[in-house]
């Protein structure tokens, strides 16, 4: 057998810029489609309970928007607190931890989404270091002393694809040693 | 009465022979060809030859990295059972498009890191890879 160097892992790497934009665009559309199914299905029931017939622009803006922005603090905190990573964040494979690599724990999880608010508020200053940052850590990444790594293997991945697509001269080497 | 002579030692012969000069002469091979190895080898009591061999001190000797980095896992993995094995485990159609996803991303990930360490003059080796607790 030939001697190869052994695939990169990627698994516990500072996650780069791309990954976690796109990870943030899934999050912001899945927490916008959770929230107005969750108004939706709100009037409804209020309608069916007391026959009051709610129109969605008779809700005043001001309730509206706090109560979309408490619920993205709620979508976004909620899921750092309890598992490191929001639904975009594990469907592109990365994570949020402590700057030593350890979990990050409960409240600064809580805390890092109101963190990304102000970061957000600052656009490009409070998310620059993401781009250029040597560990990719954005303003609300400083303010709790979080880091956010692949959480995904790419070697196992890679395995995976060798797996299901066998190269033709190892299935002919494979048939070879069977017969 | 004759004069006694002094009794000649066998290291002394031994000395007087020359030791390389006769194993030239031998023909090892046709001497090993009497050997019957098979009734030499059933006269081997295996099990107490192996009650005496130290096994964690042979395993200690081998160095597993030298010869992991031998093998050829892509090849391994194509070739033998364990293929068939991981991808009937993780088969789905979902973790194809999760890894196809990922993988994408990553390398755009890498490209832009290099684009911006390209900008900023600075290394990528000398850039910390994770955290010390992931990343050794």
């Amino acid at each position: 057998m030939t001697q190869v160097a052994p695939e990169p892992t990627k698994f516990g790497h500072f996650a780069g810029p791309v990954t976690r934009a796109l990870a943030y665009m899934v999050d912001v559309a899945l927490s916008a489609l959770v929230f107005a199914a969750t108004v939706a299905i709100g009037v409804f029931l209020l309608d069916v309970v007391t026959r009051v017939d709610v129109e969605s622009g008779d809700i005043p803006t001001w309730l509206s928007v706090t109560a979309y922005a408490l619920w993205l603090l709620l979508y976004f905190g909620g899921s750092w607190a309890a598992s490191g990573k929001t639904a975009g964040m594990a469907l592109v494979g990365i994570r949020v931890v402590a700057r030593d690599g350890t979990r990050l724990g409960p409240w600064r999880g809580l805390l890092r989404a109101p963190a990304l608010v102000l970061s957000l508020l600052t656009f490009v200053i409070g998310l620059i270091g993401i781009v250029i940052g040597r560990e990719h850590r954005g303003l609300q990444d400083v303010l709790v002393g979080s880091v956010v790594v692949y959480d995904w293997d790419a070697r196992v991945a890679r395995l995976r694809f060798l797996a299901r697509h066998p190269s033709p001269s190892a299935v002919g080497s494979a048939d070879a040693a069977t017969s | 009465m004759s004069p006694r002579l002094p009794r000649p030692s066998l290291d002394g012969v031994l000395n007087l022979v020359d030791v390389d000069s006769i194993i030239e002469h031998v023909d090892l091979n046709r001497q090993l060809e009497r050997i019957d190895v098979n009734a030499l080898l059933e006269r081997i009591d295996m099990d107490r030859l192996l009650d005496r061999v130290d096994i964690d001190r042979l395993i200690q000797r081998v160095d597993v990295n030298a010869l992991m980095a031998q093998v050829n896992v892509d090849e391994l993995v194509e070739r033998t059972e364990l293929g068939a094995i991981i991808a009937e485990s993780t088969s789905s159609v979902a973790q194809r498009v999760l890894d196809s996803l990922r993988a994408q991303t990553v390398g755009l990930d890498a490209l832009a890191n290099r684009l911006v360490n390209g900008v900023m003059r600075r290394n990528a080796a000398d850039l910390p890879a994770g955290p010390p607790g992931l990343v050794q």
